[in-house]
């Protein structure tokens, strides 16, 4: 008997996928990670048919960008994601959209998302990141949050996602909320995945989003595994200094130098994930590619895994360089997603060493010619060019007059 | 399915449309699907070129009049015949608004001299015509007492409208006269900035500013951007609207679009997206009525319903008309727009029934 599991995670759903080939039979079970899942067992006329399905299946699921199980580093045996102490490593991505900041996190660090809410039942913390956040009609973030750090949950919990700190948005940054979780940090033993400012585009502009130093988090939570953190304006990481952080999310519409800085010369050993959306000029970003060539003189980081360079408007430049970095022989991802990438940048990454260990290229949402996607998916990796914007003019459209 | 079969003689109907329109090819697949015989059609070129064409569709018994939109050349006529000759729009382009308003008005008011009974119109050309200015249905509405955002008719320039908006809110801007989103614009106002959300490429050419509408939807915070857009369509005339916090459904912003027949809500579409403008041409999408219902309650789809009703009602004798119903996050239902010619939602049944059978069936109720 054979046996393969895959998982997936995404800022939306968080689930398994497993297939056990028996002679002419295989059985299919699927479902939310941590769940039991619903099987399906189908019989063909021999093995041999029985096998060419299952490798079709297979082949499907992971061009979906399903992992193996054991590959990814996650929990085993179809374990709730970060039940154990050790987050899966393909927990830390979270995706929501094309956009990525058009709708809320339904998943967090491979847990549901669930609101917290002072007077009704907590969701289980093995299997919950808690929201916090205020809206148009109730401003009862901070109210929310207190009552959940004075309940029982709190030393339970694994993860956080904080969304709007306050009704109206405009002045208000994430200082406040940042300080109160400091202040409180021994009633948080367990936290292992923050997201600070899990704010859509409705509720405000992503340039708009007033955050704060950060970097107070990192001496209150030795636990910290992953750090995500959406918002630009007034973003500061003054001591950048953690043991144990394997992931660093930061989604900008304009990345300040100084925070890419800050990174780059602090301490991070344990960081296996480093995300930035670097963003562009006009919604406040200062960092060029410049700032850029610590990483990529390849010393930095020794368990580094993932490189996220994205939503940056000077993703061609990024491309360029990064081909020739020492950082290629040992991280598995690279993702030039949701900027600005064109045939400039797409044929300097054809450039891509023949031997490396990269295994998957994310350039999605980009501006490159049918030709060069092509060109690049002959590469000799897993290359994403999906999302190609067209020409503007292809996207006019006449108003119908109703 | 022949619902004529009761009556002495079929009904005769009369079409006014651009007769290549997918619009007017849905209509003549009702008629024939009804045993009806094909309408007497007269295009809204031919109308344009002379109104005595008309006079054809005066024998008819029940007339409907469609959208004269998606074609450039009865376009280009109506900016024209609104006071802006050999004017030649590109593909998309944004501009003439009150020009093509003006020239729509001439040709409604040429539909209304044909002098036949207002109940052979499917739709009245006057309660069209008032459809088609959002500031007058809002004015129709507020004195009904019927909920809407609260809304004001905006100056003619740039630097008057920063002037009346306070230093921080949001709004939506909308021109007077423009349907399927066009030249819609979310704007968000605070600490000295702006950031405006439409869909819209703005194009600058030696000097000058060119607005297209676009399916993808742009954020601009240059106020110069800014400055550009709307000093291209304030002068042809915009409604602010409050920018009320819509219901979610999986974390999607949502409204509904309601088709109203015969003075009853049918025709049910959920609109969800992840931007502020839901219409679906501009990649949104289309939800399920049973989530709404499982998340809000029968009830409170009701009352989307019940308003949309009473929105149609304002204009008496019109027999249909697309209704946007605003859900708020307060649960209460708010009137956005009124459609004359929102019917059109291939695929939707209600009771068995698209759109256009169902406003063919009321129409043969309906006295003659």
């Amino acid at each position: 008997m054979e046996k393969r599991e895959l998982q997936f995670m995404d800022g939306k759903s968080s689930k398994f996928w497993r297939i056990e080939l028996d002679g002419a039979c295989h059985t299919v079970t699927y479902g939310r990670i941590g769940t039991e899942g619903t099987s399906q067992t189908k019989e063909f006329s021999s093995p041999a048919e029985a096998k060419k399905s299952h490798d079709k299946l297979l082949s499907q699921k992971l061009a979906k960008g399903y992992v193996d199980t054991a590959g990814g580093g996650a929990a085993g045996g179809g374990a709730a994601a970060g039940a154990g102490d050790e987050v899966p490593f393909i927990a830390f991505p979270c995706t929501t959209g094309s956009n990525g900041t058009g709708s809320h996190a339904s998943n967090f660090m491979g847990l549901r998302v669930s609101r917290f809410s002072a007077g009704k039942k907590p969701g289980d913390p093995k299997k919950t990141a808690y929201f916090f956040g205020s809206d148009y009609e109730n401003d009862t973030f901070t109210e929310d949050l207190e009552a959940f750090l004075e309940s029982d949950v709190a030393a339970e919990a694994r993860a956080l996602v904080l969304g709007p700190w306050a009704e109206e948005l405009y002045d208000v940054s994430s200082a406040e909320a940042v300080k109160l979780l400091v202040a409180n940090a021994k009633k948080l033993p367990k936290l292992a995945g923050l997201f600070v400012g899990d704010i859509v585009q409705e509720e405000n502009e992503i340039s708009w989003i007033h955050q704060s130093d950060l970097s107070p988090l990192f001496a209150a939570f030795p636990k910290l595994q992953l750090l995500r953190a959406r918002g630009g304006q007034d973003l500061a990481l003054s001591k950048a200094k953690h043991a144990g952080l394997r992931a660093l999310a930061l989604e900008t519409g304009g990345m300040n130098a100084s925070v890419v800085r800050s990174i780059l010369s602090g301490d991070f050993p344990a960081l296996e994930y480093l995300e930035l959306w670097l963003g562009t000029e006009e919604y406040g970003g200062t960092c060029t590619v410049e700032d850029l060539q610590p990483l990529f003189k390849g010393k930095k980081f020794p368990k580094l895994r993932y490189l996220g360079l994205r939503n940056c408007d000077f993703v061609d430049d990024i491309a360029t360089v990064v081909v020739n970095s020492p950082l290629l022989q040992r991280i598995e991802t690279l993702d030039l997603s949701l900027g600005t990438l064109s045939d400039v940048g797409g044929r300097a990454l054809l450039k891509l060493p023949k031997e490396s260990s990269l295994k998957k290229l994310d350039l999605s949402h980009h501006f490159m010619s049918k030709q060069l996607m092509k060109e690049l998916k002959g590469l000799k990796l897993a290359v994403d060019v999906s999302e190609a914007e067209s020409p503007d003019d292809e996207w006019r459209f006449v108003a119908v007059g109703e | 399915m022949a619902l004529c079969r009761r009556r002495r003689v079929a009904l005769q109907f009369g079409l006014v449309a651009n007769p290549e329109n997918r619009r007017a090819a849905f209509f003549r697949a009702a008629l024939e699907r009804s045993g009806l015989p094909p309408a007497v059609e007269v295009s809204w070129e031919q109308v344009l070129a002379d109104a005595s064409n008309l006079e054809r569709l005066a024998s008819c018994e029940r007339i409907r009049v469609d959208s004269f939109g998606e074609n450039p050349r009865v376009h280009d006529a109506l900016i024209a015949l609104g006071g802006a000759p050999g004017v030649c729009l590109e593909h998309g382009e944004l501009a003439y608004l009150k020009e093509a308003h003006i020239g729509w008005l001439a040709l409604l008011a040429r539909l209304q001299q044909l002098g036949v009974d207002d109940r052979v119109w499917l739709s009245q050309p006057s309660h069209v015509a008032t459809m088609f200015d959002k500031w007058q249905t809002h004015v129709l509405w507020a004195a009904a007492g019927l909920p809407r955002p609260a809304s004001r008719l905006l100056p003619r320039t740039f630097e008057e409208l920063t002037s009346v908006l306070p230093a921080t809110g949001r709004w939506f801007l909308k021109p007077l006269h423009g349907s399927s989103a066009s030249g819609v614009c979310a704007l968000r106002k605070a600490n000295g900035r702006m950031q405006l959300t439409a869909p819209i490429e703005l194009v600058r050419e030696d000097g000058q500013v060119k607005l297209f509408n676009s399916l993808r939807i742009r954020s601009f915070g240059r106020e110069d951007d800014i400055r550009a857009i709307l000093g291209a369509l304030l002068p042809s005339g915009m409604i602010e609207e409050d920018w009320l916090p819509k219901a979610r459904l999986d974390d999607l912003e949502l409204d509904l679009r309601v088709v109203v027949v015969g003075g009853e809500a049918r025709h049910v579409v959920v609109r969800q997206s992840r931007h502020p403008m839901t219409n679906l041409h501009l990649g949104n999408q289309r939800g399920e009525l049973s989530d709404f219902v499982a998340a809000f309650g029968e009830a409170a789809l009701q009352s989307c319903l019940d308003l949309a009703e009473a929105a149609l009602a304002c204009f008496p004798s019109t027999l249909y008309a697309g209704v946007d119903v605003l859900f708020g996050r307060d649960r209460q239902p708010r009137l956005l727009e009124i459609n004359a010619f929102g019917d059109l939602l291939p695929g939707v049944l209600h009771r068995g029934e698209d759109t256009a059978t169902a406003i063919l069936r009321a129409a043969l109720r309906e006295p003659s």
